[in-house]
């Protein structure tokens, strides 16, 4: 898709070392004109990192960092064709908002007064803000002051605005409409933004494609349903969505199908996916939670996993089964909350089961068997 | 009973906050007195009767005059020196830690630790051992922002900790170049801090004697003429002086407060206007 795009950020092997710690290792990506690019990953991946060598607020230790084709790894910031909005926005407090505005096109000393004017007003009309220019950053909201810093940077018509947790600062209600704002204004004024986000919700519902990072790599890049659906590592389909990662050998494997062995001991068929597995590998078996369905036996030719129905979690449209295993691990399952069997209750013996193309493959044993959203500890360290 | 003792504890607070600001305004109030004082004699120490001659003539002392103007000169050159330099040593402080700022740290409190008559003699005996130049109104200036450069550093830097940096970065981010972006955007915010620190250092040198005895030379400063005089003769226009140098500094710090006050009020009332 990127193909016939002009590439507007090219990132060339870049790397960032402080001291003997690793931050960025080895990023090598491309972003294209007018596309939504998020940088995913848990704090202190790196990704804050990537955006500063972008902007320009950190030089990179090795690799080069280019700017609609230019290589600008030691150009400074103020001549940087990129436009940052901050995590906590960073207006001038001393200036109106128009003043705010403004300051860019006026220290660029491009165009006469009445142009900046007339550019400046476009823009607050774009970001629905004409009515406050005369105020300053501390007579407004939030949400209004986060649209001011989308202003300011746009403003300047620049190569790619970069945003850095943009919405990390707002109210859950307010942050939804906001992503809904941010796409609108995004194909209005046809720049590239990149933006750099903890939240894999967010990075899913805004974004036409993803880096995932962590650790200071880069995990996987790819479009949000490529990502969901074949994560490339075991770190990705924990850190998208929720998952239910069962450690695994793989004991036979055809054109087709892959058979394993959990390590509870019992025998799943896999499709075969592009990595390839020879037998003995340590493989896990991923299975998304809104992919099973309560079962009261399992089918001889389906698959399927037992245990005790623990939790039913009722979330109004859906509702949450948590299932244990008898290797005291969990199992969750998203189902519809209108085919919520009658039989299905907390306590009672429960099967959970699949279509043949639900469950993937990934290499490697999990840290954490079963379901990666039901423990705490778990959670939490992933974050 | 409960109400009674709240009531007990508020009076008592009252009574001991009153008393904290008689301790304090006592000896000013009676230099504003004894400006309105006709003294008898050579010394203006004892009550004798109401009058506004002193005020109508503050300037007839002639000596006592000049030496005030000689130290609103010395002060006012020192205070801008010192403010400079003292502002930017507390900008690179702040900015962020740099090989050495832990002893530059040290150096700037220094000066506050050191006795006076210490700096003083030390001073003196440097300027003794050099031929640039002779003793006067220069080295008491020198003198003077010796001891100023820290109280403005360690005062501007109080004032600016909490800055947000990422002001910077952002005004460099939209394009600005590093003197724009300290013109338009760290210079304005820091200017209360560096104000109310040049203010002190005003203060501090106008007012200062130990330093300033040892480093004049044949020049005379306000504190130094009344020193002298005082064994002589002490006029009422002394207390003039004193009085017009205080009532100048509370109408700074009325206007300085009225304007604050005032901007609040204009934005309460823009708030008001929009809902």
């Amino acid at each position: 898709m990127t193909d016939e795009k002009r590439l507007v950020i090219e990132l060339d092997h870049l790397r960032k070392m402080y001291g003997d710690f690793v931050a960025v290792e080895d990023a090598n990506f491309s972003i294209a004109n007018g596309e939504f690019f998020a940088i995913l990953g848990p704090s202190g991946c790196g990704k804050t990192t990537m955006l500063k060598m972008i902007a320009g607020f950190e030089k990179p230790t090795s690799g080069r960092v280019l700017l609609d084709g230019e290589d600008v790894s030691s150009v400074p910031p103020y001549r940087r064709n990129v436009n940052t909005v901050f995590q906590q926005y960073a207006l001038f407090p001393h200036m109106s908002v128009f003043d705010n505005v403004a300051f860019g096109p006026r220290s660029a000393k491009k165009f006469d007064d009445a142009r900046i004017k007339k550019d400046v007003t476009e823009i607050l009309e774009v970001v629905r803000l004409g009515k406050f220019a005369a105020r300053k950053p501390s007579q407004l909201s939030g949400g209004q002051q986060q649209r001011v810093a989308l202003a300011r940077a746009l403003v300047n018509y620049p190569s790619a605005l970069l945003l850095d947790e943009p919405l990390a600062a707002l109210d859950l209600k307010l942050r939804e409409a906001m992503q809904i704002e941010l796409k609108r204004i995004q194909r209005e004024v046809g720049i590239s933004f990149i933006f750099v986000t903890h939240d894999q919700g967010e990075a899913i519902t805004m974004s036409d494609r993803i880096a995932v990072m962590s650790e200071g790599r880069v995990e996987q890049i790819g479009t949000p349903e490529q990502i969901y659906r074949s994560p490339a590592s075991l770190f990705v389909a924990g850190f998208i969505g929720s998952a239910n990662l069962l450690p695994a050998t793989v004991e036979s494997n055809s054109k087709q199908w892959l058979h394993v062995r959990t390590t509870r001991g019992i025998a799943l068929k896999v499709p075969v996916t592009s990595a390839s597995f020879a037998v003995g590998d340590k493989v896990c078996v991923m299975l998304r939670p809104e992919r099973l369905h309560p079962a009261q036996s399992i089918d001889e030719s389906g698959s399927g996993l037992d245990g005790i129905l623990t939790d039913l979690v009722y979330q109004g449209a859906t509702a949450r089964l948590i299932v244990h295993q008898t290797d005291d691990t969990e199992i969750s399952a998203l189902i519809d909350a209108n085919a919520l069997p009658s039989w299905a209750r907390p306590g009672e013996k429960i099967c959970l089961v699949w279509s043949d193309d639900c469950p993937y493959v990934l290499a490697g044993w999990p840290d954490h068997a079963g379901a990666t959203t039901t423990s705490v500890d778990h959670v939490e360290a992933s974050l | 009973m409960n109400s009674l003792r709240s009531r007990i504890a508020r009076i008592s607070l009252n009574v001991f906050a009153g008393l904290g600001l008689v301790y304090l305004f006592t000896p000013i109030f009676f230099i504003v007195l004894f400006s309105f004082n006709k003294p008898k004699g050579n010394y203006n120490i004892v009550w004798q009767e109401f009058t506004f001659d002193n005020w109508l003539d503050p300037f007839s002392q002639s000596s006592l005059t000049a030496a005030l103007w000689t130290s609103l000169r010395i002060s006012a050159a020192a205070t801008l020196i010192s403010t400079i330099f003292g502002s930017l040593i507390a900008l690179a402080l702040s900015r962020r830690a740099f090989k050495g700022s832990s002893v530059i740290n040290l150096l700037l409190v220094l000066p506050l630790t050191t006795p006076e008559i210490v700096l003083g003699s030390s001073l003196a005996t440097l300027f003794l051992n050099q031929t640039f130049v002779d003793f006067g109104s220069i080295t008491v200036m020198i003198a003077h922002v010796m001891f100023q450069v820290s109280f403005v550093a360690l005062t501007v830097r109080a004032r600016i900790r909490g800055f947000d940096w990422t002001l910077e970065q952002a005004a460099a981010d939209l394009g600005a170049k590093p003197w724009r972006t300290f013109r338009y955007v760290t210079f304005p915010l820091i200017l209360p801090g560096v104000l109310a620190a040049s203010l002190l250092a005003f203060a501090l040198s106008i007012d200062d004697f130990i330093i300033t005895f040892f480093n004049s030379g044949s020049t005379v400063t306000f504190p130094l003429q009344i020193y002298g005089a005082a064994r002589v003769r002490i006029p009422p226009q002394i207390n003039v002086l004193a009085s017009m140098v205080l009532f100048f500094s509370v109408a700074l710090l009325v206007l300085g407060t009225l304007s604050g006050q005032r901007s609040e009020a204009v934005k309460a009332l823009k708030r008001s206007k929009d809902k």
